[in-house]
């Protein structure tokens, strides 16, 4: 059984700082990823990073931004954390190599973003994402005391009789071995859950895993109505046109040319919040003012040539292959496309989770920063920032305690239900792949940009009827190498709890706030409504709300308008 | 909607049984890609077509196979491009070559691609501490070195590099890539030990 002090499980932004930062606080560090490394969805972040680090800057501005963002629904005390930390954080990357963009002078340059007061997120041209996540598997590397355990796949978290997270159950996906790890503490950091949604900008790994691992073992989820629909993606396949566009400058148009967003957000224009920019898209389409394929369009020719092969190269590629556009040339046709989950499992500024020895850190945690609305280059930020705290705070419990072996029997158990699934006959049940599209189409459908009560428990209903139809699924693959098919499954269990629970959170959020809007309830109700939902499984299984206040330091609400 | 038939190469180590070519017919519009159309058959037919994937959008570098012979990421080969060359109007999808295959389209990249990306000691060693802010250099050196930095470890270069198939000990052109990407950063302070380093390896850079 592998022993490690401390567990992460994930291995994208939050989960290879988490681990770094665990192995120089001296904790030794096991790493799981059901994908290779670099193969993570932190990758796709494409637009910068934010950090209030220009001296006429200040972290007060950067983190009043992300308080308005969030529509006073971030918790201020982790956002005065995050914003603070973020500098140094920065120039920690920049010292351990990423390549970030520099002015004239050669100093680190910035571009504008939404819903920021200054110009102040760093990026690598637009694929900030990758660059970080190719420099942190560098250290990764280079710190081989940290073991690595690529393209292992968890099945559940492991508790003790005492309810204390000690470790996880796992499959080397190699050879369909499964493994029972043993850890004093075990941080998730593996993402979000954008796969419940088709279409959807995230990739075919962001199934919410650790979301629905901690929610099986009785951490509470917190925000996760709160669903963000990003301004510019493509119709049809979901891809993501980085929000650095509209930071260089590029303008949205409706089908009758009018520069739509001064009706909007008259001061921002093009760089308010997202979800902002996403409903007046939404709006213009629903009135009758897209274009017949839905889509509205982004002209971003007006940013000059050699610019957008600087700074946007890989958009130029999107735009070619994946649309036959040429963005240099001619406006392409995007629109509001599910992008990131802001709820996830409610932590403490440290990453605690509500389970003693659990820590969950990126987007698949909600410490919360981002609210009701989360900021283009916050989510790289959280990522680090949280990350690096986990792991600190991970290996400080871990050199505090006595390793408590997980028990060998829930690996049995385990093992007998794995089998029990690769081994079963297909009766009457659906395909896994039918479940799933369903699954996106209704999430799509009636929990997105605009919601009522109707169609949110259309989309309850039809979660819950798959839910059953799930217990009966079975798969093709009956192998142990490379059993894609039984992985596939088990992800499909995870996105429905996951999707439940937004579902839930949604109906029971009769206001409107952030990505969160209710068309049968079109106001924010501070008097009611300023606080957490947190969903928990009760002992029937069955899902159980409850709420927490919102931390408020220094900014009261006030009306949120760009 | 078009149809497209794909002849996928299988194995699966667990029959005992050679690898064997199958033909999976898809329905897609041809702007669509090879791997849309090999998850499509995945979806219908079956579930147990083994490939990696999982942006499909070209970053995250999962989806390295050859189609029709070359290697490509599935995930932006689009059908109607990929038919043209195919000789009976097949689009045949292989696994990547020189490196051993584990299961379908899934091979084992750890030899010889990770292992090498390693033997170029891929991570910065600047002289002394850090600056108290960033390092200052000269914005072409970023611009240039992220060039190699957007490099996605797909693994494509080394399944068609034929200086690989006569010396498989080559190091190949993703780890010098990733080495390209220090010996051009202005911040590296082991430039010359780097490029000593290579030039010595009997395995590494030569002409």
């Amino acid at each position: 059984m592998p022993e490690h002090d401390v567990l992460v499980i994930g291995a994208g932004l939050a989960g290879q700082r988490a681990a770094l930062s665990a192995a120089q606080a001296g904790a030794s560090v096991g790493i799981i990823s059901k994908v290779h490394p670099v193969r993570s969805h932190s990758n796709a972040a494409q637009g910068g990073i934010n950090a209030a680090l220009n001296p006429e800057d200040s972290w007060e501005s950067h983190a009043y931004d992300t308080v308005k963002g969030s529509d006073y629904l971030g918790d201020q005390d982790a956002i005065e954390i995050m914003c603070r930390e973020a500098p140094d954080e920065l120039l920690h990357l920049e010292h351990i190599g990423v390549t970030f963009h520099r002015n004239e002078e050669g100093l680190l340059g910035t571009r504008a973003f939404g819903g920021a007061s200054a110009a102040r997120t760093y990026y690598v041209a637009d694929i900030t994402g990758q660059a970080i996540l190719h420099v942190l598997y560098e250290q990764l590397m280079k710190h081989d005391e940290v073991h690595r355990y690529e393209e292992w796949f968890t099945t559940g978290l492991a508790l003790d009789e005492t309810g204390h997270c000690a470790g996880a159950i796992t499959r080397d996906m190699r050879d369909g071995s499964m493994e029972l790890f043993s850890a004093k503490a075990v941080i998730l950091a593996t993402g979000g859950n954008g796969q419940c949604f088709n279409p959807t900008t995230n990739a075919l790994i962001c199934t919410g895993d650790g979301i629905a691992q901690a929610y099986r073992a009785g951490a509470p989820l917190m925000d996760m109505e709160m669903i963000q629909y990003h301004p510019t993606t493509l119709a049809g396949n979901g891809l993501l046109i980085t929000e650095g566009a509209r930071g260089e400058g590029a303008h949205l148009y409706n089908a009758l040319g009018e520069r739509f967003m001064e009706k909007y957000a008259p001061n921002k224009m093009e760089l308010a919040s997202r979800d902002v920019v996403s409903r007046a898209e939404q709006t213009e389409i629903n009135e009758g003012r897209g274009f017949p394929d839905g889509t509205v369009a982004l002209d971003i020719t007006v940013v000059p040539r050699k610019r957008i092969h600087e700074a946007l190269r890989e958009i130029v590629n999107v735009g070619r292959d994946f649309a036959g556009v040429d963005i240099t040339k001619e406006p392409i046709h995007i629109k509001p496309g599910n992008h990131y989950a802001m709820g996830g499992v409610k932590t403490d500024v440290n990453g605690q989770t509500e389970v003693p020895g659990l820590y969950a850190a990126g987007e698949c945690a909600c410490v919360s920063v981002h609210g009701g609305n989360r900021l283009g280059a916050n989510s790289l930020l959280d990522t680090l920032v949280f990350g690096r705290r986990s792991g600190a705070h991970a290996a400080e419990r871990a050199a505090n305690m006595l390793l408590n072996p997980a028990s060998e029997a829930l690996l049995a158990d385990e093992e007998r239900q794995i089998s029990d699934l690769i081994g079963r006959e297909p009766g009457k049940a659906r395909r896994v792949s039918e479940l799933k599209h369903e699954l996106g189409a209704a999430m799509d459908k009636d929990v997105a940009v605009f919601r009522q009560e109707a169609g949110l428990q259309q989309a309850l209903e039809t979660v819950q009827r798959l839910k059953q139809e799930y217990e009966g699924v079975a798969i093709d693959d009956h192998g142990s190498v490379f059993n894609q098919d039984l992985i596939s499954a088990i992800e499909l269990g995870y996105m429905l709890d996951c999707a439940e629970a937004s579902v839930i959170s949604a109906i029971h959020r009769t206001e409107s706030r952030g990505a969160h809007f209710r068309t049968d309830y079109p106001e924010r109700n501070d008097e009611e409504w300023l606080k957490h939902i947190n969903v928990t499984l009760d002992g029937d299984r069955k899902p159980h709300i409850s709420y927490s206040p919102v931390t408020i330091t220094q900014w009261q609400p006030e009306e949120r308008k760009y | 909607m078009a149809d497209y038939t794909l002849r996928i190469r299988r194995y699966e180590p667990e029959k005992g049984l050679p690898p064997y070519w199958q033909d999976y017919k898809v329905d897609l519009e041809g702007h669509r890609s090879v791997l849309d159309g090999i998850l499509q058959a995945r979806d219908r037919e079956d579930g147990s077509i083994g490939i990696r994937c999982s942006c499909q959008a070209a970053i995250c570098g999962s989806c390295g196979v050859r189609v029709n012979g070359q290697a490509k990421l599935a995930c932006n080969t689009k059908l109607a491009d990929a038919v043209k060359r195919g000789d009976d109007g097949a689009i045949v999808v292989e696994p990547m070559g020189n490196m051993p295959v584990l299961k379908d389209l899934i091979v084992n990249m750890d030899a010889v691609h990770w292992k090498k990306v390693q033997r170029v000691v891929p991570w910065l060693l600047p002289e002394g501490d850090p600056p108290e802010r960033e390092y200052v250099v000269p914005p072409e050196s970023m611009i240039d070195i992220t060039q190699s930095m957007a490099c996605i470890h797909c693994g494509a270069c080394n399944s068609d590099c034929l200086s690989l198939e006569v010396d498989p000990l080559f190091i190949g052109p993703a780890a010098l890539a990733k080495a390209y990407r220090f010996v051009g950063d202005p911040r590296d302070a082991q430039t010359e030990e780097r490029l000593r380093d290579l030039a010595e390896d009997p395995h590494g850079i030569y002409d």
